[in-house]
């Protein structure tokens, strides 16, 4: 199981350095939006907390199979866009943005699972308003997916800056700071996906 | 040999799918308990491997590793009730 060239063989070694990748700005921007989010999966414990009986019916209307598919998707794409930054690093800017565009078509497949779940449940008359569960759940689902498509922005915009030869391996703060980005979208799923889908 | 990033993506993947089938067994709280364990391993992989925070001695490196766990064991907290 190699789904990435040899040639890139230690991220860690690769990377190994004592500073800290990207800027400090996005980093002081990830700290905010994942307290953010951990506020919400607090506050989503707690009213499940309240009504335990209403919480575990409407996790069976869920679809816990797209969820895993949703997971899978994003934890490739966040393996394409390590990818792409060792890459740049190694001064093949063309490789990078091949595996930046292919991280986004990752997370494509995330962004239409999510649309058809939510197509589903609209059919089977599920909305914000049909009860607090529901609500929770599109509005933690639906704040997360946003996060996702502005994550697709970035890389698609970084991809095609490092096509124009937009950046090296020493000018690289651009390119790290969406990848760090990108990766918090997909850390904040790996919290979600069990909280909302899995855990009974 | 299999590179790093590979080898991550792939424990992320098998812990994903461990998970998964972990909730399908039981509704015990050590269940919910495991599966958030999990998670935060998971979290530690993306954080130290993905974001390439693994030799960096800054402060931002504490601070995203310690996330995972205690939101973990928060939830948790919360959810076993």
């Amino acid at each position: 199981m190699n789904i990435f060239p040899k040639s890139t063989d230690n991220i860690a070694q690769a990377s190994a350095s004592p500073e800290l990748p990207g800027d400090l700005v996005i980093w002081f921007l990830i700290l905010l939006e994942i307290t953010t989010f951990a506020l919400m999966f607090l506050a989503f414990s707690w009213v499940r907390g309240q009504d335990r009986e209403l919480f575990l019916a409407g996790q069976q209307v869920l679809h816990p199979l797209a969820g895993l598919i949703n997971t899978i998707a994003l934890l490739t794409a966040s393996g394409f866009v390590a990818q792409g930054v060792i890459e740049n690093r190694r001064n093949k800017q063309n490789y990078a943005a091949y595996w930046l565009y292919t991280g986004v078509a990752s997370a494509t497949v995330y962004v239409v699972v999510k649309c058809w779940e939510y197509w589903q449940l609209g059919l089977a008359g599920y909305g914000l308003e049909s009860n607090e569960f529901f609500m929770v759940y599109f509005l933690l689902t639906g704040f997360h997916l946003l996060h996702v498509l502005l994550g697709i922005s970035f890389l698609v915009i970084i991809a095609r800056k490092l096509q124009r030869g937009g950046y090296g391996p020493s000018d690289a703060l651009g390119l790290e700071s969406g990848a760090c980005y990108w990766h918090m979208v997909d850390l904040i799923w790996v919290l979600l996906f069990p909280i909302v889908y899995i855990i009974h | 040999m299999i590179n790093r990033t590979s080898l991550i993506w792939f424990i992320l993947i098998l812990i994903t799918i461990g998970s998964y089938i972990l909730a399908d067994i039981s509704t015990m709280p050590w269940i919910a308990a495991i599966i958030l364990g999990l998670a935060a391993i998971k979290g530690y992989l993306i954080i130290d491997g993905f974001m390439e925070l693994y030799g960096y001695k800054g402060f931002m490196r504490y601070a995203m590793n310690l996330y995972c766990p205690i939101l973990s064991l928060f939830i948790w907290l919360l959810v076993k009730q």
